[in-house]
């Protein structure tokens, strides 16, 4: 949601309204939700606001949408967005937002202005993504049959990667940051295994790497495809597998430097 | 037949239930939503270890756990007047196939190409499973009466 700067007395109706309309919508997209949701939001926010035919179309990576207002006024406009993750608090205000427009239809005024507010709101602390990193990985690794010593290897590296995360975060190029991700817990795995006698390395891996992986994306891709949104969850299928392939090229790399099997 | 109940039951439920908060907070599911994502998560997997535990087949789980949490999931929704996915994100974390795609591409990378056939189609029978059980209830959802909008 890049402050769109625009002189507002020269737009018409229709330009006002899909602007607020797709800044919600790309809202949504940027912080988890689904394609089809995202599709309804701007469709269900135009005609809130008096459009008499809205067609959109979006897939994880651009929102196209034209709206043609009973005034006689349209609009066609167009969202690339660039980086995505999983922010559902946010994605619960736009929700919350997108709803009371549909119902009391607030002025659009208003909400520009609650717009930019959630844009800057937050849940939590940036840090909490440490601690959070921390206990999620150490849960894994016991969860996927680790014991002491690896839910305590997990519970430090898990926490590393959520500083590498944390330091990352819409800096570096997203494939790059898991190959990095992936060859620093890798290394750090087989050293937790050497220095704790009978640890699994690749018990605390597994753990670790429950913070890397995109399975959620997987299991949102299929659903993509089976909901019918072809597009959006076959590029999401594919971003996906590349991702775990980074992760397991990250884990080679961390293995051909320790000279060992993890 | 094993007992139902044993150590490695309550292990992984709770190391279920604290992995899936971990992955809540990541997910930025706020401090008031937690218990139920969690309880979510909790749910899923005893589905899945359930439905395993009396031989069923892996898409057989991973479909009836992500449907039984995503019928939880609608109902916290309109209970805690959020949307779903606040409470299904987290709560399908124990069952989505994260480690099965690593393991796909790191045999792939390895050359290894039989155990890497083994591990693609886990991943993807308990990622159709997943995506299906979501999908049918939605659908189901999608289907019932719903409440007049003022």
């Amino acid at each position: 949601m890049e402050a769109i700067k625009v002189n507002v007395e020269q737009e018409s109706l229709a330009e006002t309204v899909l602007r607020l309309a797709l800044d919600v919508g790309e809202g949504m997209l940027k912080n988890g939700g689904e394609v089809s949701r995202v599709e309804n939001t701007i469709e269900r926010i135009c005609r809130a606001w008096g459009a008499v035919h809205v067609e959109v179309f979006s897939i994880i990576s651009v929102i196209n949408a034209t709206v043609h207002m009973s005034d006689g006024t349209r609009s066609s406009q167009m969202r690339r967005i660039r980086a995505t993750g999983t922010d559902m608090y946010k994605l619960e205000l736009l929700n919350e937002l997108s709803r009371e427009i549909c119902l009391n239809k607030l002025q659009t005024e208003a909400v520009d202005a609650r717009i930019k507010e959630i844009k800057r709101s937050a849940a939590y602390p940036r840090l909490v993504t440490v601690p959070a990193s921390a206990v999620a990985a150490s849960a894994f690794a016991v969860f996927f049959g680790g014991g002491v010593a690896e839910a305590v290897a997990a519970l430090f590296i898990g926490a590393l990667l959520g500083v590498i995360e944390l330091l990352a975060a819409g800096r570096v190029n997203e494939l790059a940051k898991t190959v990095v991700s992936a060859f620093v817990a890798g290394i750090l795995s087989f050293a937790a295994a050497l220095l704790v006698r009978g640890a699994g390395s690749g018990v605390i891996m597994i753990g670790t790497i429950m913070l890397l992986v995109p399975g959620v994306a997987f299991g949102t891709a299929l659903r993509d495809l089976l909901c019918g949104d072809l597009i959006a969850g076959g590029l999401k299928t594919l971003q996906s597998i590349l991702t775990a392939l980074m992760i397991a090229f990250g884990y080679l790399l961390s293995m051909a430097v320790m000279g060992g099997a993890l | 037949m094993s007992a139902f109940f044993t150590v490695n039951f309550f292990v992984q439920h709770l190391t279920a239930l604290l992995g899936t908060l971990g992955f809540a907070v990541l997910f930025k599911v706020r401090a008031r939503h937690l218990p139920y994502a969690g309880v979510c998560g909790l749910l899923t997997w005893f589905v899945y270890y359930t439905v395993t535990f009396f031989g069923g087949t892996l898409f057989l789980a991973a479909f009836a756990a992500s449907a039984v949490a995503t019928v939880f999931a609608e109902c916290c929704a309109r209970v805690r007047r959020a949307p779903a996915l606040v409470f299904l994100v987290p709560g399908t974390i124990p069952i989505v196939p994260g480690s099965d795609l690593y393991y796909t591409m790191r045999y792939l990378l390895f050359g290894d190409f039989d155990v890497f056939a083994n591990y693609l189609m886990r991943a993807l029978l308990v990622g159709i499973g997943i995506g299906g059980g979501i999908v049918a209830v939605s659908v189901a959802v999608s289907l019932l009466p719903k409440k007049e909008q003022k």
